[in-house]
């Protein structure tokens, strides 16, 4: 009995690891070119957005740029198609309880293709929801107009904190 | 020790589990269904829970599940790994065997169990009409390899640790325990604050139960960086835990 690791067994150990790093790797690359992946499903959309929160004067209007990847395959089309998607969000507590399902949309200015990635800015304007101040989530999702809301197939919506400070309405 | 032996002790290890009694093997499938049907019909039924943004009845149901079964195999072979040397030092004794192996007789009859499971899993997906992508579900079993080799090296170098303090054993279980809830299994991470869900990252567990549920309940492909990383710190786990346990074997085989 020896107190040195046995160089087949070592060896055999590197070799595990790097069959499943270059499998892993593999695949990644390979759904990158569209080969693998959930390709499969018509209305597959991700949503997200480099804002980590939303800070809101009552009276402000703000932007956020919310990136839209589409990973089904069917296109995710733009307002000038009568079957257009918006972008728009749902209102929720801090506490994350329903507060208002309904709110504006926003239009996508072009069909978002399969596999394609486009950026929409959704105008939050406190003088129209006349929000007191508070916190809040701002729960993004995408509609497809009087047939569904995105989520509704199993797509997670992008959730935002938002606090509104100042005057109230 | 050959395979054969590593073979026959995880074929025991499955058949001594029911020995005695009437249904025997049987209770191992039937030990997954109950579970299917209990958070079903507890989390989906009784409390009619939702994930958030998603409107499914079963979502709840379909995302316990499909983070739990992992997490079952993965907990049951890292804690009977690190006993598996004080638990089998009768034959350690009597049997001349290359005792880093023997942890992998628990790897099996734990693989036995998850692929029972998973199968039942599956079938309850299906009948409720969950979509799913054939080609996601072929990346499983690789996603369970690199569990699973995590979970060995970690049960190896608790196994070589458990010979010299003997505590460890209950240790190994609270440890455990903790794990389970900083992982989410039951919670959606997403619903976590951002520095929490930050520090989930430093949970290697979050890495392969995060890739389950975007098989099964998001149907997409899951973080392959993630996964990367975990096969990484698998494998370099084994390696230290291999290199710890050469340099104690003559003590550990004298301990015993």
């Amino acid at each position: 009995m020896t107190n040195r690791p046995s160089a087949r067994i070592v060896g055999a150990i590197c070799a595990s690891c790097i069959f499943f790093v270059f499998f892993f790797a593999g695949v990644m690359y390979l759904s990158k070119l569209g080969f693998v992946g959930n390709s499969d499903h018509p209305w597959r959309a991700s949503l997200s957005c480099d804002v980590s929160g939303i800070i809101l004067k009552s009276t402000e209007i703000t932007s956020i740029p919310v990136h839209i990847e589409n990973l089904g395959t069917e296109t995710i089309e733009s307002t000038s198609s009568e079957n257009a998607v918006f972008l728009s969000f749902h209102l929720l507590t801090h506490e994350e309880n329903d507060m208002r399902y309904d709110n504006d949309r926003y239009a996508i200015p072009e069909p978002i293709r399969k596999n394609q990635q486009k950026t929409v800015a959704a105008v939050l304007d406190n003088t129209k929801m006349k929000l007191r101040p508070g916190n809040y989530i701002v729960e993004f999702d995408l509609v497809k107009e009087g047939k569904f809301w995105f989520s509704e197939k199993e797509n997670k919506t992008l959730k935002i904190p938002m606090t509104v400070y100042g005057g109230t309405e | 020790m050959r395979s054969n032996l590593i073979l026959e002790l995880a074929k025991r290890d499955f058949t001594e589990r029911y020995a005695g009694s009437v249904l025997g093997v049987f209770w191992a499938f039937i030990w997954p269904l109950v579970m299917i049907a209990i958070y079903t019909l507890v989390f989906s039924r009784v409390m009619g829970a939702k994930l958030p943004g998603i409107s499914s009845v079963y979502s709840y149901s379909i995302y316990l599940i499909s983070g739990l079964l992992p997490w079952t195999a993965f907990t049951n072979t890292v804690t009977r790994a690190s006993t598996v040397f004080l638990d089998k030092r009768h034959l350690i004794s009597k049997v001349s065997m290359p005792l880093p192996r023997l942890p992998l007789y628990v790897v099996i009859s734990e693989t036995v169990t998850f692929v029972v499971s998973m199968s039942f899993y599956l079938i309850f997906m299906i009948l409720t009409g969950v979509p799913m992508t054939l080609k996601l579900l072929l990346l499983v079993p690789f996603v369970y390899a690199v569990q699973q080799i995590f979970a060995f090296s970690l049960g190896f170098l608790c196994a070589t640790l458990s010979v010299f303090i003997r505590d460890l054993r209950e240790l190994v279980n609270i440890i455990m325990q903790l794990w389970f809830w900083f992982t989410p299994i039951i919670y959606m991470k997403e619903l976590l604050p951002l520095f929490a869900q930050r520090l989930l990252l430093l949970n290697p567990a979050t890495y392969f139960i995060d890739a389950y549920h975007q098989i099964f309940f998001f149907d997409q492909l899951p973080d392959f960086r993630l996964l990367i990383v975990l096969t990484v710190m698998g494998h370099v786990l084994l390696l230290m835990a291999y290199t710890f346990f050469k340099k104690l074997e003559k003590e550990v085989r004298d301990f015993l």
